[in-house]
């Protein structure tokens, strides 16, 4: 009995750390529930391959978006300032995908029909890979992409149409 | 006693005959994603192997052993004959039907779909049959256990069930919530698609009614486990169970937990809002409370052991205790993947942690340690422990089966431990190959190095397993096998509070919790969001008349 | 006695569950989703964001630039019953007009004509519809896929679909086909394992001998000419036509040399074992 309170106790910490982190650092997982039809995608909406890429907001933060399908992310490799809050979205035009973002816990399923969407905000620039982590056919293996963070200084002044992609490296 | 053995050597026999192909592939498998190059090394059957070792390790091995081990349990606790058993041989066919079924369509390729089978990703529909009948088959076990229970209980009234009668039928009862997400995807998702009735399916739907399966069957795959630490273990100790009341508990809490938790699969997934994800993942910590429970009623069954063979001091027991008996062994071993494969657990359910290791090989070591050791080291445990009854003859020998035993947890601890880390440097999971010219890849290579190792030793064990059980099979009768003795309580109840003997009050508290956790989220697809269907996609399309491929 | 021991079970049990509950509820949608990264929320909108009723608040849509469409084909169940209408014989009559080119029964002679003969009748009429609307741009092309009728683009890609020539790609491979990133020779490790430091996926899990994807033709014996042609013209974004930008992303990873070993593969392949 003794030890059921001491157990009861130990969880009960553990949970309340993760209600406290929730509140103070904001850590969630995500939590906004969006459909669209992933069979349109090149055709109109957030995703058309014009609007693909790290587009600056209007309040300094940047957005970028992604397409993931077999067997590729589009575009393959993005470019984002350091020490800024960075917003993905992500769909699927196909199948289950994965997104990650090695070293970091930038981390999410890309489900065809929703829309995935992960905020962050790089402290340190550099190379992160960003392999697929979810079997999606065949060609699995061979999905991988990047992301480069820059020094905020760096990262390029640009429009607010502008989408901007690196070069892949 | 003989009449039931020829029904759970047949069960054991489909479990542990499958199990060691699947050991061999598995161990392929870890070598095609090392840097060193391996035979028939191939995207293409690289992932036929993931799909046929996933597959009978977490459908086909497990549900045959809890079937058989079911059956047993039946039969040895109650006193007297199964009932059903010609039911129970018919379930037997039904499934090992399925298992064929399913196995031939995916080795010859038409089921790339990894054991998961995620939609839009669609097999042939034979293999979807296959898991169907297998799941099916084994509903058949679920009532007969049900069925032989209740039939002891009308006959005993007032009297307490058998505890590892109450604890299989416990699980009985946990399997049929369990796979009734699994049936639900693959009745009201998959099926449609897959019979042609559609060509678009519902991917957030189809994940979501896995999910209710996906956390809950492991518990179905652990009861074993666990009944051998309350029943069998003390008894073979040479001691007593610490408290049977808290045992009963511990089976009550599993079946209520383990099935409002499955969201804590999904918690990357963008189809659910956080609040569902955070209700799933408070009632996880729920699931943690038997497990701890069952740490501290073990060691304390163990401690009487330990100090009725003469130990002194504050841990002197621990040395007094017979670790040749394989079942005390495995019960060490696996206590010991129990604690490292459960905090991995607690880093999983916990999202701010989990976000850095979902879908990285953290977890495919994380399911090998905490399911393929400690659960797998106590079935190995509970056959030993059975065979000589089942069979008539003595175990030949227990030397080989602690060796047996001993090779399972030190090949199961090289093969995860780095596997652990190589997913902290962020593997991607369910990948046939691997570049190792890529910096971020070479990082990982000397982890997954020291993991093919730990696959090769693994095989071994697995190889000294089988012929452990046939040898002991193959030997001579022996008329002095003593009868299996399930362990007595510290202080054995002669009545037990009707909640703790039954479970109509436990399956009513399952089902007010599946609709207040999985209500909306489930409903959401299909009353709330407006239409997100996907094309699915077939891994194999049939060729058209009179065209060839 | 035992109906007392009952009803305290009983009654401790659903309580404690029902604290349980209503603590994880509160806490789950009424707590935990008020902070966010932006400003802190109200009740209702942290109870319909945890819920995932609302997307979250911060701007998610900047000024989007000028639309650019691919293709106007979608793979939508309306497009592929369309393509599944297409009649074979009157596809064959149509096609009278194609031999001159892509030569008889769609097997070219012509270096730098595709083969069509046997290639899946949804990548035909992609192409075509493609041609027609000028997201193809191949001068006489378009003309003649403009002199077509909608019907007519159907029927010519059933024909040619019908026609024994490349292979129908069933996805299922062969698992002792040898390919793998240990091979030795750049187009087989290529079509069978792809380069992972480039990002890109095997060949064949699009266009055969493993795998198949919707609108992505099998390659195998088609003419080594106009798959160097088609491959450069993807790398250096001439043609735009493939949706979600699938191969012009593949295609500008490859090297020249690598384009022409694979045209070199695939032209070599066997069409049936």
């Amino acid at each position: 009995m003794r030890w059921l309170i001491g157990m009861l106790g130990l969880l009960a910490v553990m949970m309340t750390v993760v209600v406290a982190t929730s509140l103070a650092h904001a850590l969630h997982p995500p939590s906004n529930v969006e459909v669209i039809d992933p069979l349109r995608l090149h055709l109109e909406g957030e995703f058309v391959e014009s609007n693909l890429g790290a587009a600056r907001e209007s309040d300094g933060s940047v957005t970028v978006r992604l397409l993931a399908q077999q067997y590729s992310f589009v575009p393959r490799c993005v470019t984002v300032p350091a020490d800024t809050p960075v917003k993905f979205r992500l769909t699927s035009a196909d199948v289950l995908h994965g997104f990650l973002l090695v070293d970091t816990n930038v981390n999410t399923m890309v489900v065809p029909g929703f829309v995935a969407e992960v905020r962050t905000r790089f402290a340190r620039s550099g190379d992160h890979a960003m392999p697929c982590h979810e079997f999606c056919g065949l060609g699995h293996a061979g999905m991988w992409a990047q992301v480069v963070v820059v020094p905020k200084d760096q990262f390029p002044d640009s429009s607010p149409t502008q989408r901007l992609r690196c070069a892949a490296h | 006693m003989p009449r039931i053995s020829r029904l759970a050597l047949a069960h054991f026999w489909v479990a542990f005959g499958l199990f060691l192909p699947a050991v061999v592939l598995g161990a392929w498998q870890m070598l095609v994603r090392s840097p060193w190059s391996a035979p028939l090394a191939d995207s293409n059957a690289y992932y036929i192997s993931v799909s046929l070792h996933g597959t009978v390790m977490a459908y086909v091995m497990t549900t045959f052993f809890v079937m058989g081990f079911g059956y047993t349990v039946a039969a040895t606790s109650l006193a007297r004959p199964l009932r059903g058993r010609a039911w129970a041989w018919l379930g037997f066919g039904v499934c090992l039907v399925g298992t064929l079924i399913a196995a031939a369509v995916t080795l010859l390729g038409h089921a790339t779909v990894l054991y998961t089978f995620y939609p839009p990703l669609l097999a042939n529909r034979w293999y979807y049959l296959g898991v169907f009948l297998l799941v099916g088959g084994s509903m058949i076990w679920v009532v007969l256990m049900i069925v032989n229970m209740l039939g002891w209980k009308r006959d005993n009234p007032g009297k307490p069930v058998p505890l590892a009668m109450f604890a299989i039928t416990a699980t009985a009862y946990l399997w049929v919530w369990s796979a009734s997400g699994v049936a639900a995807e693959l009745l009201g998702v998959i099926g449609p698609a897959v019979f042609g009735a559609t060509t678009q399916i519902d991917a957030g739907l189809a994940r979501t009614l896995f999910s209710v399966t996906l956390h809950s069957i492991v518990y179905f795959w652990l009861m074993p486990a666990y009944i051998a630490f309350y029943t069998l273990l003390p008894a073979a100790a040479g001691g007593r169970l610490y408290s049977e009341r808290m045992a009963r508990l511990v089976f009550i809490m599993f079946l209520v937990f383990s099935l409002p938790v499955g969201m804590h699969h999904l918690f990357a997934d963008p189809e659910h809002g956080d609040g569902f994800k955070f209700l799933q993942a408070f009632f996880t910590f729920f699931v943690v409370l038997p497990t701890l429970m069952t740490v501290f009623a073990i060691c304390a069954s163990l401690e009487i052991a330990g100090r009725a063979r003469g130990g002194r001091g504050l841990f002197g027991w621990i040395r007094t205790l017979p670790w040749d008996e394989p079942m005390v062994l495995a019960t060490g071993l696996s206590l010991v993947m129990l604690g490292l494969g459960g905090l991995g657990g607690l880093v999983n359910m916990s999202y701010a942690m989990n976000s850095m290791i979902h879908n990285t090989s953290w977890v495919t070591a994380h399911f090998h340690l905490i399911f393929g050791g400690a659960v797998v080291i106590m079935y190995f445990a509970i056959a030993y422990e059975l065979w000589p009854q089942l069979t008539g003859r003595p175990l030949r020998s227990q030397r080989m089966a602690r060796w047996q035993l001993w090779t399972w947890f030190v090949g199961m601890l090289i093969l995860t431990v780095p596997w652990h880390i190589a997913g902290l440097l962020g593997q991607p999971r369910r990948v046939a190959a691997f570049d190792y010219a890529m910096p971020v890849v070479a990082r990982w290579a000397p982890w997954v190095d020291v993991s093919v190792v730990g696959g090769a030793v693994l095989l071994v064990s697995a190889l000294l397993l089988v012929l452990t059980l046939l040898r002991s099979q193959g030997g001579t009768r022996s008329s002095v096998i003593a009868p299996l003795r399930y362990a007595l309580a510290v202080h054995p109840a002669a009545r037990v509070a009707p909640a703790l003997n039954g479970f109509a009050l436990w399956n009513a508290m399952v089902l007010v919790l599946m609709l207040a956790a999985y209500g909306y989220p489930i409903g959401q697809f299909l009353f709330v969001l407006k239409p997100h269907s996907a094309p699915a996609y077939e891994v194999t399309r049939p060729a058209p008349q009179g065209l060839s491929p | 006695m035992m109906a007392a021991g009952k009803t305290t079970w009983a009654w401790r049990s659903w309580a404690s569950l029902a604290a349980a509950l209503v603590l994880a509820f509160v806490l789950g949608f009424m707590v935990v989703g008020r902070n966010t990264a932006g400003p802190r929320l109200g009740l209702w909108a942290a109870i319909c964001r945890s819920i995932g009723l609302k997307p979250d608040t911060a701007p998610t849509r900047a000024t989007a630039p000028a639309v650019v469409v691919p293709s106007d084909i979608a793979w939508t169940p309306a497009t592929l019953a369309t393509i599944a209408s297409g009649d074979v014989g009157r596809g064959e009559f149509v096609a009278l007009n194609c031999t001159v080119c892509h030569g008889a029964h769609g097997r070219s002679t012509s270096p730098d004509v595709p083969t069509l003969a046997g290639m899946d009748a949804p990548a035909i009429y992609k192409q075509l519809a493609d041609y027609r609307s000028g997201k193809r741009d191949w001068g006489v092309m378009n003309g003649i896929a403009l002199a077509l009728s909608a019907q007519g683009l159907a029927d010519v890609a059933a024909y040619y679909a019908a026609q024994p020539g490349l292979p129908f790609l069933t996805g299922r491979g062969n698992p002792f086909a040898g390919g793998s990133l240990h091979s030795a020779d750049p187009a087989v490790r290529l079509v069978f394992a792809g380069d992972p430091s480039r990002g890109i996926a095997p060949c064949g899990s699009c266009h055969g001998p493993d795998g198949y994807k919707l609108g992505a033709p099998a390659l195998a014996s088609q003419d080594r000419t106009y798959l160097v042609r088609e491959t450069a013209a993807f790398a250096q974004g001439s043609r735009r036509n493939d949706i979600n930008e699938q191969m012009r992303t593949i295609a500008a990873g490859l090297t020249a040399a690598e384009r022409e070993a694979l045209a070199q593969f695939y032209a070599r392949a066997a069409t049936a074992d």
